[in-house]
């Protein structure tokens, strides 16, 4: 692949890293009462402010805190979280797998659940069954995950409790009483136990956009002439599917990966509040609460910069893939 | 008459869609007419946690309050914030995307990482993060869910200029001496107002669940203004006891999202035929 087309994506970090920086400065530097307040917890006495906005060189003229604001973050530091008294960078440090162990297996979940839905109706596109996939994933496309997640809770915890169901599942934290008494095998279960109702709202909302992409670039694949054209060399038609249809139709779900990320890291902000998971979106919430505003700003950066890694993952996969867009790269 | 047998595309989505909708739009407008005081407390001994009857359609919440009435008050928020961000967004969208798309250079550059930088954040994250630092009020919520969804409009109107700007008609238009504005405005700005008019449709969608998602988390307009996310929020300290009280909003909110979607595909089949389905 050209190596100048690579270069300018691995440039949009850079670039998308500072655009970011100074969004956050900016919001900051607009709200409404004095910067170095809100960087502190309410209540403080006059000489700490005076001494954090000097020690902050918030006293400074505007060009030069923000040419200091964006050096700290290119160092990655984050600054002093209010709520934690430690570093905001550590906090994250230790927030972030948890959203990681949630993100990622909802992600691959939706593309695996997706991708069969879509594929399916693209093929048989226009008849019964496609028209009803076509509700079902219209129905959950438009649930909102907060809810979702209130409603499972309802249903798998509360009522499965009340109607003897053989199976309640936990519906807070990342795991269950007891866990450092377990077996190898029963902590593997009990974790998997707990992840299940905080995946499957975070799968199920994301399933939709996928199966809906699909279906349409699955149609439009299998009508072009050179899938005629393998059909009248008679392939059997798993192989014209998998051989040729899904092999174009599969190249946008690239690009749609790089729009789900950011949303499956907002859903992640629901989810984990809901289920009381350690993440950084229920940190966040919790830090709005407590008027934590560095975490708030720290959170605000790395998951934006973690969605930005994604995207500029997802074009170099695509470049990969789609040799038309390596041609003119 | 042979016509009149070919389906019109987009036909069941734009009526189902127009539907649900409109429903909803004319109980928000009659709220006041079909349901008491959202926010008048019953007798706490004897009002509250009441099950759906024909006194109160969907029960009673914990402070006596009529759930149904308070489902209709709090669609009027819904429906304000969502069409109220989704026309500005559309606004600087077109704007955006328009200037863009015409001047191109350094312009469109800088103006398109504009547009990555916004993209690139989860949209509920940046948007929490701008009411973390200022006060959550209703204007607030139009502007900050307005200025975080302009960018795929501007991405579509930009594509759209792009792609009619050396056509005849307006090497024409501007042959003739027409001021360059008013070639914009007048004749490539109505080409684009199709693709503008889905994302608007399906971008009410996506608001309507972000304001009523910030009131879920307590960060959206302040108690004790009736609003479907914090009424899911409240429902959900009372699942074992009270089921509807979380069950109602959610409802409503999928109804309300589902319309908007359905009148955005509608849309899209109706205005863009190539599309299969």
């Amino acid at each position: 692949m050209s190596g100048r087309g690579i270069a300018l994506l691995l440039l949009r970090l850079p670039v998308t890293v500072f655009g970011v920086g100074t969004l956050l400065f900016l919001l900051l530097q607009l709200a409404p009462g004095d910067p170095a307040r809100l960087l502190l917890a309410p209540g403080i006495s006059e000489e700490v402010v005076a001494q954090v906005r000097a020690n902050y060189g918030l006293d400074r003229p505007i060009a030069e805190q923000y040419l200091r604001w964006i050096g700290a973050l290119a160092r990655g530091d984050l600054g002093w979280s209010i709520s934690a008294g430690r570093p905001v960078a550590s906090v994250i440090a230790e927030l972030l797998p948890s959203t990681l162990l949630l993100v990622a297996p909802s992600l691959l979940l939706a593309f695996l659940v997706g991708t069969a839905i879509g594929t399916w109706q693209g093929i048989r596109a226009g008849r019964a069954d496609d028209g009803i996939l076509n509700g079902v994933t219209l129905f959950f496309h438009a649930i909102p995950s907060y809810w979702l997640a209130v409603m499972l809770v309802l249903l798998f915890a509360v009522q499965a409790d009340r109607w003897g169901w053989p199976i309640v599942l936990p519906v807070s934290g990342t795991r269950g009483v007891g866990y450092e008494d377990l077996g190898f095998l029963q902590q593997f279960a009990d974790r998997v136990r707990h992840l299940l109702l905080p995946v499957a709202t975070l799968t199920l909302v994301m399933v939709g956009a996928i199966s809906r992409q699909l279906r349409t670039s699955v149609a439009e694949a299998a009508a072009a002439d050179y899938v005629r054209a393998a059909r009248a060399r008679g392939l059997s038609e798993a192989r014209v599917v998998l051989r040729h249809v899904l092999r174009t139709a599969l190249l946008p779900l690239i690009t749609l990966a790089g729009i789900l990320l950011p949303l499956a890291v907002g859903g992640a902000v629901f989810v984990e509040t809901v289920f009381a998971w350690p993440g950084m979106g229920r940190a966040l919430v919790t830090a709005v609460g407590a008027r934590d505003a560095p975490l708030v700003l720290g959170i605000g950066f790395v998951t934006t910069v973690v969605v930005v890694i994604g995207n500029v993952a997802a074009d170099l996969a695509l470049r990969w893939a789609d040799p038309r867009i390596r041609a003119d790269g | 008459m042979a016509e009149s047998t070919v389906r019109t595309p987009g036909r069941s989505e734009l009526l189902a869609g127009g539907a649900l909708v409109g429903a909803i739009t004319l109980l928000a407008l009659l709220a006041p007419v079909l349901a008491g005081d959202p926010t008048a407390q019953g007798d706490l001994r004897l009002d509250r946690f009441l099950a759906p009857s024909a006194d109160h359609l969907l029960g009673t919440d914990r402070f006596g309050r009529d759930v149904w009435a308070r489902l209709l008050h709090g669609a009027r928020i819904s429906l304000a914030v969502g069409v109220g961000a989704a026309a500005l967004a559309a606004t600087i969208g077109t704007a955006v995307g328009a200037v863009a798309g015409w001047r191109g250079g350094w312009v469109d550059a800088l103006l398109m990482r504009m547009v990555d930088v916004v993209l690139a954040f989860p949209r509920i994250v940046l948007v929490v993060v701008v009411v973390a630092l200022y006060e959550p009020s209703l204007p607030l919520l139009v502007l900050v869910l307005g200025a975080t969804q302009w960018p795929t409009t501007a991405r579509l109107v930009r594509s759209e200029i792009l792609s009619l700007r050396e056509r005849e008609f307006i090497v024409a238009a501007r042959a003739l001496g027409i001021p360059e504005g008013r070639v914009v405005v007048r004749h490539l700005l109505p080409n684009a107002i199709p693709p503008v008019l889905v994302a608007t449709a399906l971008g009410v969608g996506y608001a309507v669940l972000l304001e009523a998602g910030l009131s879920f988390l307590g960060l959206g307009v302040p108690a004790p203004t009736p609003s479907w996310g914090g009424m899911i929020a409240d429902g959900r300290a009372y699942l074992l006891d009270a089921w509807w009280l979380a069950t109602a909003p959610g409802i409503a909110l999928v109804l309300l999202v589902l319309g908007f979607n359905l009148l955005g595909d509608g849309l899209r089949a109706r205005l863009d035929p190539r599309r299969v389905g």
